[in-house]
């Protein structure tokens, strides 16, 4: 599928690259992402990248519609070819434990999937996961994608009151709860690695395009590393 | 800097308010800021402050603030009038106020949101380049939250000396009772809809849902059928039309998340959304539709009134109201 353009909004453009989802077109996106910041950093306000698309919010009051698309074009036709996006190299490994005193729906997902929450956690650490998209709440990334035998659809009955730092799966897609919220994802576990900081720079530890794994420990360790 | 006022009643949705936080929507953070940017825009400039320095968005009323120092103020959007020491003044204008002065704004009997600007612009740490409020983000104002009583705010230096008082000129002041035509810039999966879908929502009234919020105005009435129960998660613009599978439309405001699964019909003219958030449940609209260049010239338009001295001249002229 060749790329295309949307109107979105006033002062917004949707770049649709696919309708599939892949870790190919994460980096073609990462990298678009990261031409448009660098050279048209003066006319363009925010940058929104999901799954296959990236909304490009404009300045109206430098740039109108058919200009500001002119300039997209230019950037994605003539994309380096061998540019390596390092910072999409990085692995963030993000600890959790899997214990059901912090994960309350592990037991009711082994019921349901015929698995054990051994295997469970065995399958959940075993794939080195990509963000697909960062949002509903600051910090949230969509982590794709899950092992099949792990991939269930929503709770009926959101919870009203997540945790902060639940890690939770949801059809094929699992992601940690940066602040405490209302949520309708599975939870299987609980990480003490505060995946959104406001004083740190960037506040976010997840950008699409990244890779994360996650790392079992054990409830001591989780109350442990909860003191310091 | 210095302490310029103290909440007495915050009324059931006061906050702090500026133009928006822009540049962190990857990080998933809300824009937010004032839902109705004219009337925010004219409290600023009745003080002669950039149009954007940030200012209490106040919902429905039942506020009151006590002055603590001498101060300009301005009120605009809501309230056609509020008291100074318990006399009516009218209201989209802008006054000067001592120590001790109380400041009341009663429940609004038309509309949903004022702004109270002042001299300077109130003074807070901001928060990824803005001050505004998401609560939902716990993020901006004083705490991340609604303005409470004993709350106290100071404002900023004032940059331009003008003692000189102003009011907006009546033909200039928004009626929020009067019914609108909502102007769409179609775009996003409007060309899945079918042809059924587009002339339902472009030909039949829609009213203002009791459960809109500063996350989305949500609209009853004919069922627009959406060509998809849902799509994969996108980027989400200020005034985009979501359609989700009940085909009640719902218009993305200043709260909005920055991502959303619906499929969409395109966005709304900013300046009809600012509009469009001061309507009170109930009230019904209509939508029209509007190219994109015609809707950025209107856009820019207003943008330069605001930054111009087109504004100051029609001040100039009412300076004694």
């Amino acid at each position: 599928m060749a790329v295309s353009f949307e109107i979105a909004g006033i002062d917004s453009i949707l770049v649709r690259f696919s309708d599939q989802t892949s870790v190919d077109l994460l980096f073609r996106i990462a990298l678009v992402q990261q031409q448009i910041k660098s050279k048209l950093t003066s006319v363009v306000v925010d940058l929104i990248p999901s799954y296959t698309s990236l909304l490009v919010v404009y300045d109206l009051q430098k740039i109108q519609y058919d200009q500001m698309q002119r300039l997209l074009t230019k950037i994605i036709d003539h994309l380096p070819v061998h540019e390596k996006t390092e910072l999409l190299d990085e692995i963030i490994e993000i600890p959790v434990c899997y214990d059901p005193e912090v994960a309350p729906d592990i037991e009711l997902l082994s019921a349901q999937t015929n698995l054990s929450c051994d295997d469970i956690i065995q399958l959940h650490q075993a794939i080195e996961y990509r963000v697909f998209a960062v949002g509903f709440s600051p910090g949230f990334g969509y982590l794709g994608h899950l092992d099949k035998r792990l991939q269930m659809a929503r709770l009926a009955t959101p919870r009203t009151r997540v945790p902060a730092g639940s890690v939770a799966i949801a059809e094929a897609y699992t992601a940690v709860y940066p602040q405490e919220s209302p949520g309708g994802w599975w939870l299987i576990g609980r990480t003490t690695l505060n995946l959104f900081d406001k004083t740190r720079q960037p506040p976010g530890l997840l950008s699409v395009g990244k890779k994360v794994k996650f790392k079992a420990i054990s409830l001591q360790d989780y109350h442990l590393r909860m003191l310091t | 800097m210095s302490l310029a006022i103290r909440i007495i009643k915050s009324g059931p949705g006061s906050s702090v308010q500026d133009a928006g936080r822009f540049g962190f929507q990857d990080q998933g953070l809300s824009v937010g800021g004032a839902m109705d940017e004219y009337a925010s825009k004219w409290a600023n400039v009745l003080l002669n402050n950039a149009p954007n320095l940030p200012l209490i968005e106040i919902t429905l009323g039942n506020f009151e603030v006590e002055i603590l120092k001498t101060v300009r103020i301005a009120i605009t959007g809501a309230h056609k009038s509020f008291a100074i020491n318990g006399q009516q003044v009218p209201g989209w204008a802008s006054y000067q106020l001592k120590t001790g002065d109380r400041l009341l704004l009663d429940w609004c009997s038309s509309g949903l949101r004022s702004y109270l600007a002042i001299a300077g612009g109130f003074e807070l740490e901001s928060e990824f380049g803005s001050v505004s409020t998401v609560v939902r983000e716990r993020i901006g104002g004083l705490d991340g939250g609604l303005l409470k009583e004993g709350d106290v705010l100071p404002n900023g230096n004032i940059l331009h000396k003008h003692e000189a008082l102003y009011s907006t000129p009546l033909d200039m002041i928004a009626n929020y009772d009067v019914s609108i035509v909502v102007r769409v810039i179609l775009g996003s999966q409007s060309h899945l809809f079918s042809p059924e879908a587009l002339n339902t929502f472009f030909n039949s009234p829609y009213v203002i849902s009791p459960k809109s919020d500063r996350m989305g105005i949500r609209l009853s009435g004919a069922i627009v059928d959406p060509p998809m129960a849902g799509i994969l998660s996108e980027g989400v613009p200020f005034g985009a039309i979501q359609i989700p599978p009940d085909g009640q439309p719902i218009i993305m405001m200043k709260d909005r998340q920055t991502l959303g699964g619906y499929p969409k019909l395109g966005a709304i003219l900013p300046i009809d959304a600012f509009r469009l958030s001061q309507l009170t449940a109930g009230k019904s609209i209509r939508f029209s539709s509007v190219s994109i260049e015609a809707a950025q010239n209107i856009m820019i338009a207003q943008y330069t009134f605001f930054k111009s001295t087109a504004v100051k001249f029609r001040l100039e002229k009412q300076r004694n109201h």
